[in-house]
């Protein structure tokens, strides 16, 4: 295991608070540059943009650590949607913050590596977080309000980041900031360019957070949750809009739901995480059609589907979801699951290649088997 | 049960209005009026599950407790096993309470912070007279607390030393307490965690096999509504649009809005998911304290004519048990 203990780690979320109002961050772009051409397909698989390596984030807490990410890897390639999924709290959140390095206070990365575009993420100072945060990786926040300043006009909001940080004047930074509000599809732009959030609705203000972490066109876009607080109206106009958005750039993005609706019809690969770690990663078919591991098998079993009959039971996965805190030996996912035994108890399985997909269970490669037989 | 009762519904709602009036802005203008209900009707029957969805805002939870007549209506009806629940005085209303429980979509809220469970779920009965001493009335709570998965060692510790879950367990069991005949469940699992979801949808359905007990199910997810109604009525700016059997509406949505609600529900098989097309709605969501003319839909729908600018259009019945309220239906 590849660990480095990095003691200069503690990033707390005033960083984000000092950067109010822009998400984008610290920009530094030179309008001619703007344009990030689409990577070639045949060249896109070489290496990964982003790539986590047994990536560790702990809170101190009253009750003890808690061990929000727990030695998760997962890599990205230039231009592909991949898809996190798991049950709250299972430490999806603060996989997004380590990476833009905005954990709360009492968070720290204590071991792993993350490598962006070749370079490690965690061995950059603060004012190099700065300036790759907004212009080569943006956020998109579940809660667009902790994300936008309630005092600042919307418009300014992304116009003057754009000045300060892409040296553009204010009127071609108005101008941008104007394009880019119809971009996302708010009417009449000119009209509401002055307005404060507390005037938009929540649809509108998300699509406020999406034209500022669009702004800077960056290489990798991570969506918290971006349409969980919306109606599924409005939540379909914002999927496409991220989508459209990401592939005329050619963005690579990670995509954070609970939904595996949202899932099949907006990612390329996804990957399911219980408990701080990854328990499987393949293509979205193969995780959503022939699921390995138990866990990835109740999620889906849980959520009513439009095709069944209706009142049919639901096959849900009992029990609770785990204390992070006091996490049990072995498979973290044995007191809750049907297949559980002795092996399962005591030893911890890892990440292993089952076909075209990896599962982190001591029972799946007896269910590709069976899989693949019953063909 | 007369014969009667199973012929009649056991809840018929008819032109239930609820508006709320917002202060003055100056001495010069009118009160502006939220029209949240504005002129709902349905029936539901013994046993069975009426699914309300909507977009948020559109009047399913003003619908809920103006029937409970936790808020009164401005207007309308509400028959519950013919009596008309709106014109009974509090007083006369009290041994109808009974009978009729919500359970809402915050299970953090609704329950007192210093209050154990077992009191919780106790108090009910204690109200309602149902135990007479304590002993009793503590059985009573280990049992339901059984019958809706706790374990009835709790039976002393207090809310927040329960997960999401399983307070939404506890008040479940506090509504069942003093076995009501019609519960309004507003948005019961939204709060919850998918694979907790599909728990609590089990024992929803469990206990409304065991109790004969009939549903409004309040939600916004169509996925959970279809699973569980059997009937479903689609709000839309505090009317209903479209009113059928669940599976009509699921396979053959007739109105605009209905359809578009329906595509924009994320396909979990990622092969039809690609396939599938979206109705996208164009244009905010108006509000209930500005209501647009004629069909309320019109500034959204994608098929809307002069005709739907001005006129609004009524609820029919445009096929057997098919209830729509558009003009080009
Ligand atoms: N500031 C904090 N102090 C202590 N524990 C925290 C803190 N922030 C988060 N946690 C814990 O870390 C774990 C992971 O949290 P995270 O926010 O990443 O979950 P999530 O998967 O994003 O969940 P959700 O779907 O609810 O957003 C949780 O168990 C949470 O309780
Ligand atoms: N006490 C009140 N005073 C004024 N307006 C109110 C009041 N309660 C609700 N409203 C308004 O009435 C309309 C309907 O609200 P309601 O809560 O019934 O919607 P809903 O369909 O339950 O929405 P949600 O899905 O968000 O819960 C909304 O426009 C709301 O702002
Ligand atoms: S390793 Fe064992 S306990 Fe864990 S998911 Fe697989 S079968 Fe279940
Ligand atoms: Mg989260
Ligand atoms: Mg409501």
């Amino acid at each position: 295991m590849n660990t480095v203990s990095l003691p200069h780690m503690q990033y707390a979320i005033h960083e984000k608070s000092e950067a109010s109002g822009h998400i984008g961050g610290m920009m530094q772009i030179d309008a001619e540059h703007s344009e990030i051409p689409l990577a070639p397909v045949g060249e896109a698989q070489e290496r990964p943009l982003l790539q986590i390596k047994e990536l560790q984030t702990q809170f101190e807490t009253k009750q003890g650590i808690v061990k929000a990410v727990d030695g998760l890897s997962l890599e990205l390639y230039e231009g592909e949607v991949v898809g996190l999924v798991g049950e709250s709290g299972c430490g999806k959140t603060m996989t997004a913050l380590s990476i833009m390095r905005l954990l709360p206070e009492n968070g720290q990365i204590v071991a792993g590596e993350i490598g962006f575009d070749g370079v490690n993420l965690l061995q950059r100072s603060g004012e190099e977080m700065q300036r790759i945060r907004g212009r080569k990786i943006a956020m998109i926040f579940q809660e667009p309000m902790t994300a936008l300043t309630p005092t600042m006009p919307i418009g300014r909001q992304i116009s003057e980041a754009m000045e300060i940080h892409l040296g553009l004047s204010r009127q071609v930074a108005k101008e941008r900031a104007l394009e880019l509000l119809a971009h996302v599809g708010i009417p009449s732009p000119q009209a509401r360019f002055g307005d404060y959030i507390h005037q938009f609705s929540g649809g509108m203000r998300q699509r406020v957070m999406i034209a500022i972490a669009f702004s800077c066109q960056p290489r990798l876009l991570l969506a918290d949750e971006p349409t969980t607080a919306l109606d599924v109206t409005v939540q379909a106009q914002i999927l496409d809009l991220i989508k459209n958005l990401a592939q005329e750039a050619g963005m690579t993005a990670l995509f954070i739901t609970h939904d595996m609706g949202i899932v099949a019809g907006s990612c390329d690969r996804v990957a399911v995480m219980y408990a701080g770690r990854l328990v499987e990663v393949g293509s979205v078919d193969d995780v959503l059609l022939k699921p390995l591991h138990p866990y990835t098998q109740g999620l889906l079993g849980s959520v009513p589907s439009l095709h069944s009959e209706p009142g049919e039971r639901l096959s849900s996965i009992s029990g609770l979801p785990p204390d992070l805190v006091q996490l049990p030996p072995g498979c973290k996912f044995w007191p809750r699951c049907p297949l559980a035994d002795e092996r399962c108890k005591q030893e911890e399985p890892l990440l292993e290649q089952y076909g075209a997909s990896q599962a982190a269970c001591w029972k799946a490669d007896y269910r590709s088997d069976s899989i693949s037989e019953s063909k | 049960m007369s014969t009667s009762a199973l012929r009649s519904p056991l809840l018929r709602v008819r032109g239930l209005v609820k508006h709320f009036h917002l202060p003055r802005r100056s001495l010069f203008h009118a009160p502006d009026v939220v029209r949240a209900v504005d002129g709902v009707s349905f029936d539901i029957w013994r046993g069975k599950t009426l699914g309300l969805v909507g977009e948020s805002g559109c009047g399913k939870t003003t619908t809920g407790r103006a029937i409970l007549q936790l808020m009164r209506p401005t207007a309308g009806a509400v028959y519950f096993e013919g009596t008309d629940l709106c014109q009974l005085s509090d007083k006369d209303l009290r041994p109808f309470r009974k009978g009729i429980q919500i359970i809402f979509q915050d299970p953090y809220a609704s329950l007192d912070p210093r209050v154990t469970i077992g009191t919780a779920i106790a108090e009910p009965l204690m109200i309602h007279k149902i135990c007479q001493t304590k002993e009793e009335a503590r059985e009573r709570v280990q049992e339901l607390m059984r019958r809706v998965g706790l374990n009835p060692y709790f039976i002393n510790r207090y809310p927040h030393e329960f997960s999401g879950g399983q307070r939404q367990r506890i008040g479940i069991a506090r509504a069942l307490a003093v076995d009501p005949d019609f519960v309004v469940l507003d948005e019961p699992v939204s709060s919850l965690d998918v694979s907790i979801q599909a728990q609590i949808l089990n024992l929803l359905q469990d206990l409304q096999a065991e109790m004969d007990l009939t549903y409004l199910f309040i939600a916004h997810d169509l996925r959970v509504v279809r699973h569980i109604s059997d009937r479903i009525a689609v709000m839309y700016l505090g009317l209903i649009v479209e009113l059928a059997r669940g599976l009509d509406i699921y396979d053959a949505p007739l109105h605009p809005y209905t359809q578009a609600l329906l595509s924009a529900v994320p396909w979990t098989d990622p092969r039809l998911a690609r396939q599938h097309q979206r109705i996208i709605l164009e244009g905010e969501v108006s509000s209930a304290a500005n209501l647009p003319s004629g069909c309320r839909f019109h500034p959204r729908c994608p098929m809307a004519e002069d005709r739907c600018r001005v006129e609004a259009p009524a609820l029919r019945e445009v096929r057997t048990k098919h209830w729509v309220a558009c003009h080009l239906v």
